[in-house]
This record gives structure tokens, C-alpha cells and sequence, in this order.
């Protein structure tokens, strides 16, 4: 609307431009409302968020306070050995893990969906209730599963097939295989859930109309259940790699980025140089890396997610 | 082009609560090129019944034919058969020619350019062939409609369903899409059964109205034997509008033959030979529709009857008025200046030739005026 014909109308009913305070004396109980928790965010997350931006110009370590030193932390992270290489390991374990957690979920989602539903629910808890554990609690079931010592997987190997099992969390490319695999078995209960609500919200006569029309079940899955997937699909993986970037407890119980320093995860990495060697501001830069890769997928996955809604119009 | 034959068909649903009867020994015989309508109260089995012919819901007894083949486990894709649903089940990720020619390319070897040909045709003949590359998301309700109609037609399937395709349209464009379906299955004479709540719909399209009632045949007939030689006081009751009008009677007879229709709060003279065909004394169902009563103060005695004005209803070209007679309501439709006020107290009287007993045990018609009903309404089934 252009500035004369909203001054036209404001003069033809009489009506005075609002202004901030008039608002806010329209609304005050609304603000009041909002207060406490505008406050308690403030002091618990946008604070700490700035502050950590700001640590990361300085040389802090836990418990001293540090001087300014400028651009300092990061180039000693742009020229870090470990850094590159728990970078580029960090990517292939979230590209890897949130790839099995969605084909698995996938699957499990479909499976259930062809259940009758007086099973459904029971079967649903079940098969998601790995996401519902605690991610240690994951990481001493894996633990048990894969240790060489005393891990049931080796044994069974060692036992049935005769032959001497890998160390699953130390031998070659072993301890990659397991993580990832250990992070999908752990959360890929979260595709399940969201790909299942999905696929129920399907209308049954669009199945019908497709059958009617002469496809078969394989066609029916490819032309009418995977285009209602395709969104789903890119909220799943826009939450999922934010997570698996972030994730921590469970790879850190089973290899805690070793042996040596062969499975160091961002994560892990940001966890041993602030508690570790204490150097708090290097690990509030790791943190500023990790913000990085999870901002540059969720903006990639923001302008699929424009493309795809052009797709029902 | 095909012939439909359902043949004792009955379909029971296992539900927790125990086995529900949808359809019960359901027998129709639809030549090739029918228009055949289903009506009937909701939960009468109409959907059911299209649905065992489309292939989307078994059969538990009976068999069905399509051309004399037995149909019963034929898979849905293998009838050659099109459906039109209620919530037209459109692929929203597809445009609408995307949509219109999927079936085509699925089940006919056509190449692209020949599926597209008469992609645009049918489209053409719908009205919708601007709006061939949009996605049904963007579409209206009616233009919806036709795009899942455009849909069926294109396929020139050996029959077509329709399951209350215009129940989300408003009244306007439902009564336009009526005359265009109709004029699309007399270019096409493909055979189509169609189920439908409205009567006012079913009477304007079909050649045979099927009347369902809680999964069981009641009638089948053309709009004007449905109308006019209803079997049973379901069927009178559920063809018309405003519905008929029923009173119990005792019919006595007089020494010269002729008889007395005594009903609670009026009597109404026969003549000997409608007591001939009724045959004799006995406890009945009179009806008579609204629109054959009239409102007539020189009416004889013997051939009226008095009641009180309760509603008047304009509605433009008639009046429906409700009376009170001996406190039961009644319905007359009289012409639009015939207007009484509310509480006005007035004679109604109607030709005999206009009523309908039915057995009042049974409920089943005996006489129309002054022919004689056919005792079951299978017999009706057959003649057409
Ligand atoms: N899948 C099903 N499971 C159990 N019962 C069903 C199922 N489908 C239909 N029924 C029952 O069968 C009966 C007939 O249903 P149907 O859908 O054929 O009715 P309808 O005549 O189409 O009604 P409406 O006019 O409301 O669409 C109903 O009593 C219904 O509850
Ligand atoms: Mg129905």
C-alpha cells in the first residue's frame, strides 16, 4: 500500500498511526506474559551464545581469565592437523548416519504401516524404542555387543564361523563402521516416527484410484506414497544432521575418538580441549566450526524445502 | 462397454464388535450402456457395492459379472473399470495432465504423444484444458471435480463409478455438473452406475434408480415407477419431496360394494372396484403423495377431510403447508396462491386415482390408484 492511500484511509475513519508505546499500552498483559521467559532466555542462552563468540577472540582457559588476541584461535584451528581430520571424518559420520537413520525408519515406518492395526501400537514401541533410551545406555549395549574381550559379536564369529572376529572398535576401518552404525540403530526410531505419521495421512483412495488405474504395488509405492515422503524427508534430515553433528555421548563411551585419535569426531574434539587441556576458548571455536556445518545444511535444506512446496501448486 | 451382473452377492465385515452385513444377496442385472443410480440412506451398503464391483473390496458370496465373465478375483487393474471417488483422490504432485493421462500410459501401450492426444480431448470435452499443467493444489472444488472426472473419461473404461462425486459442490454447480454428466454418458454410452444421496439427483440422471435400504434391494425401477408405483413405504417415503404422506386405515365395506377408508381424524370414500382390487376389508397403509393433495372448500364430505394449519412454507412456485390431522402431521404442496394463514382450519381432499395402499404387516404396496401393485418388487426388476 502506498503512503498517500493509507493516509487516505486513516483520515476517512479517523484513525491515528499507532505508535511503539501505544501498542505496548494496548497489549501490556500480552508483554507481561512474555517477560519471564524473554528474560530467562536471555540469561541462559542468548547471553551465553554472544559471550561465546566473544571467548573465541580471546586466549580464556577454564578458570583464568584471557587476554584479547584476535583472530588467533582460529588460525591456529584452519592449521590443525587433528581439526582437518575430525572434520572430514565428523561429515562422513553425519552423511552416513543420517542416511542409515532414514532408510532404516523408512522401512521400519512401512513395515508397521502394512500391520493390522491392533498390533500397530505395541509393535511401534518396540521397534522404536531405541530412540527412547538414554544414549549411554546405547553406548553399554554396543559395548556389550562389540567389545573383543567380552562382546557377544565377536564371540559368536569366533565360535560359529571359526574364524578370529575383528576388533570392531579398534581394527581398520572397523570403529567407523561400528560408530555409525551405532548412532543409527540409536535414533533412526526418529525417522520411524515422523515417515509413519506420514504415510498414515496417505488417503487410502489415492491407492485405490492408482490401483484402479493399473499399477501395481511397486508402482503404487513409487507414484503415490514416496511424493507425500519427499517433505518429510527434508524435515527429517534437516533435524537429524543438526543432531549427529552435535552427537557425543555414545561415540564417546564406545571409542572416545580412539584408538588414539583415529575416530576424533568434532564433537569429542571440542569436549578434550575444553576439559581437557582446558583451553576453553579453542573449544568455543571448535563449537563455532560445528554451528558452521549445521547452519550450512539446515540453509541448504530451507531452499529444497521452497523448491519442494512449489511441488503441490 | 460391458454388462453388470451382481448375482446373490453379500459382503460381511469382521469388525470388533462382531460380522456387520453391508450387502445382502444383492441381485441386478445392468445392460451395457445403463445410467444406473443407487440411492439410500447413509450406511445402506451403496459404497460397499461399488466397491466389490471395482475390485477394492471382496466378495464373501455370490458372483459377479462383468460381459458374463465371472469377475469375483479379478484384480482392480484388470476390470477396466473407472472410478470417480468423493474426495476425487487426485495425485496432488502431478498436474492435471499428469493426473488425466497416468492410467493411459499405465494400462494401454499407447505412446506419449497419442496419450496426450486424448489427454487434451477429454480435457476439452470437461472444459478444463487451461488448466492442464496446474497442480489439482491449486484448483477449485468444481475444477477438481472435473479434472477426476476428466480422469475417468479419458480411459473410456468398460464401466464407470461414481461414488457422490458432487457432494462437496454447492447446489449451482452440482446441478450443472449434473446435466454435464449426463451429456457425457449419452456421447460415451459407456454403462455407469453412480451413488448418490440426493433423490432430486437420481431422479434427473437415471435410466434405473437402485433404492438400498440397510444392505437390501428395495426397488429397481425407472424415476417414474420409483415415483409412481413405489413397492414398499420405504421407497414412497424415500422418493419425493416433501415425503409422502402415510395413515393407518381400516378399510370397511358397505353392502353395495363400495367402500370407507376410517382413519384417525377422517373417513374417505372408495369405489367398488378399488375395493375389488385391494380385496375386502382389512387393516392398511393409505398414502398419498403432497402434491396430489388440494385444498378445496366445495370438496364432498365423504371425500375430504378438515385440518389445522401449522407451517407455510414459501417457496416461490409452491407452498408446502403442514397440517395437523388428529395430531398427526401432514404434507401438501399447493400451488403458490393458495396461501392460509397458521391455525386456519381447511378441507383437503384428493382423487381417489391418486392414492396407494400398502399391506400394513408387510409394508408392501397393493394398489397405485387403480392398477393393481406386482406382489414382490422382484418382479418389477425383471419387466424392466
Ligand atoms: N471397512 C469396513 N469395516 C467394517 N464395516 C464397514 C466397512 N466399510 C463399511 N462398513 C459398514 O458397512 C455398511 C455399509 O457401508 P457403506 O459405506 O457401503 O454405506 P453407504 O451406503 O455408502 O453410506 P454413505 O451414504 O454414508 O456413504 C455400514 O454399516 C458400514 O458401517
Ligand atoms: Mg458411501
Amino acid at each position: 500500500m502506498s503512503q498517500e492511500t493509507a493516509q487516505h484511509i486513516r483520515q476517512k475513519y479517523g484513525l491515528e498511526e499507532t505508535t511503539l508505546m501505544d501498542r505496548v499500552r494496548e497489549n501490556w498483559i500480552g508483554y507481561l506474559f512474555i517477560v519471564p521467559t524473554f528474560v530467562m532466555f536471555t540469561i541462559l542462552f542468548y547471553y551465553p551464545i554472544v559471550r561465546g563468540v566473544f571467548l573465541t577472540f580471546t586466549n580464556t582457559r577454564l578458570g583464568e581469565a584471557g587476554s584479547f588476541v584476535g583472530l588467533e584461535n582460529y588460525s591456529w584451528l584452519l592449521t590443525n592437523d587433528l581439526f582437518h581430520f575430525a572434520f572430514g571424518w565428523t561429515l562422513a559420520f553425519v552423511f552416513g548416519t543420517t542416511l542409515l537413520q532414514l532408510v532404516i525408519g523408512l522401512v521400519a515406518a512401512l513395515l508397521l504401516s502394512e500391520l493390522r492395526s491392533r498390533w500397530r501400537d505395541w509393535t511401534s514401541a518396540i521397534i522404536m524404542s531405541p530412540y527412547f533410551s538414554a544414549p549411554l545406555a546405547g553406548g553399554v549395549i554396543w559395548m556389550w555387543f562389540l567389545n573383543s574381550d567380552f562382546g557377544m559379536l565377536p564371540m559368536i564369529i569366533s565360535d560359529f564361523l571359526g574364524v578370529q572376529a575383528p576388533s570392531f572398535l579398534a581394527d581398520g576401518i572397523w570403529p567407523y563402521v561400528s560408530l555409525i552404525v551405532a548412532q543409527s540403530w540409536h535414533d533412526y526410531g526418529y525417522a520411524g516416527i515422523i515417515y509413519a505419521a506420514a504415510i498414515v495421512g496417505i488417503p487410502r483412495e489415492q491407492y485405490e484410484a492408482a490401483a484402479l488405474a493399473g499399477a501395481g504395488r511397486l508402482r503404487r509405492f513409487r507414484d503415490v506414497t514416496l511424493p507425500h515422503l519427499v517433505t518429510p524427508t527434508i524435515i527429517i534430515l534437516a533435524l537429524r544432521t543438526a543432531w549427529n553433528v552435535a552427537e557425543f555421548a555414545q561415540p564417546f563411551e564406545l571409542t572416545g575418538g580412539g584408538p588414539g585419535t583415529r575416530t576424533m569426531l568434532m564433537s569429542i574434539l571440542t569436549y578434550e580441549t575444553a576439559y581437557v587441556n582446558l583451553q576453553f576458548s579453542r573449544a568455543y571455536t571448535l563449537g563455532m566450526a560445528m554451528i558452521l556445518v549445521s547452519m550450512t545444511a539446515a540453509i541448504f535444506y530451507v531452499t529444497v524445502i521452497k523448491d519442494e512446496e512449489e511441488l503441490y501448486v | 462397454m460391458a454388462r453388470v451382473e451382481f448375482d446373490n452377492i453379500t459382503k460381511v465385515f469382521e469388525d470388533t464388535s462382531g460380522p456387520i452385513i453391508a450387502v445382502e444377496e444383492l441381485s441386478l442385472d445392468i445392460p451395457d450402456g445403463e445410467f444406473v443410480v443407487f440411492v439410500g440412506p447413509s450406511g445402506c451398503g451403496k459404497s460397499t457395492t461399488l466397491r466389490m464391483l471395482a475390485g477394492l473390496e471382496s466378495i464373501t458370496d455370490g458372483e459377479l459379472r462383468l460381459n458374463g465373465e465371472p469377475v469375483n478375483n479379478v484384480s482392480p487393474r484388470d476390470r477396466d473399470i473407472a472410478m470417480v471417488f468423493q474426495s476425487y483422490a487426485l495425485y496432488p504432485h502431478k498436474t492435471v495432465r499428469g493426473n488425466m493421462g497416468y492410467g493411459l500410459s499405465l494400462s494401454t501401450d499407447l505412446n506419449d504423444e497419442e496419450v496426450d492426444r486424448r489427454v487434451v480431448e477429454a480435457a476439452e470435452m470437461m472444459g478444463i484444458e487451461d488448466l492442464l499443467d496446474k497442480k489439482p493444489g491449486s484448483l477449485s472444488g468444481g475444477q477438481q471435480q472435473r479434472v477426476a472426472t476428466g480422469r475417468a473419461i479419458v480411459r473410456e473404461p468398460a464401466v464407470f463409478l461414481f461414488d457422490e462425486p458432487l457432494s462437496n459442490l454447492d447446489a449451482q454447480l452440482r446441478k450443472h455438473m449434473r446435466t454435464e454428466l449426463s451429456r457425457i454418458h449419452s456421447e460415451l454410452g459407456i454403462t455407469t452406475i453412480y451413488v448418490t444421496h440426493d433423490q432430486e439427483e437420481a431422479m434427473t440422471m437415471a435410466d434405473r434408480i437402485v433404492i438400498l435400504n440397510d444392505g437390501q434391494l428395495q426397488q429397481v425401477g425407472s424415476p417414474k415407477e420409483v415415483y409412481y408405483r413405489p413397492a414398499n413405504t420405504f421407497v414412497a417415503d424415500f422418493i419425493g419431496s416433501p415425503s409422502m404422506n402415510f395413515f393407518d386405515v381400516d378399510l370397511e365395506v358397505a353392502s353395495d360394494g363400495t367402500g370407507t377408508l376410517v382413519g384417525n381424524g377422517f373417513t374417505y370414500s372408495v369405489s367398488d372396484s378399488l375395493v375389488d382390487l385391494v380385496g375386502g376389508e382389512g387393516e392398511y397403509i393409505l398414502s398419498v403423495r403432497p402434491e396430489n393433495l388440494n385444498v378445496d372448500p366445495s370438496a364432498p364430505d365423504e371425500r375430504s377431510f378438515e385440518a389445522t394449519v401449522d407451517v407455510v412454507e414459501v417457496i416461490g412456485s409452491d407452498n408446502f403447508i403442514y397440517l395437523d390431522v388428529a395430531g398427526k402431521e401432514c404434507r401438501l404442496r399447493a400451488p403458490s396462491e393458495v396461501e392460509p394463514e397458521e391455525g386456519d382450519v381447511i378441507t383437503v381432499s384428493f382423487d381417489e386415482a391418486d392414492l396407494h395402499l400398502f399391506d400394513r404387516n408387510t409394508e408392501e404396496a397393493l394398489i397405485h390408484g387403480h392398477e393393481r401393485a406386482e406382489s414382490s418388487p422382484k418382479m418389477i426388476e425383471s419387466e424392466a
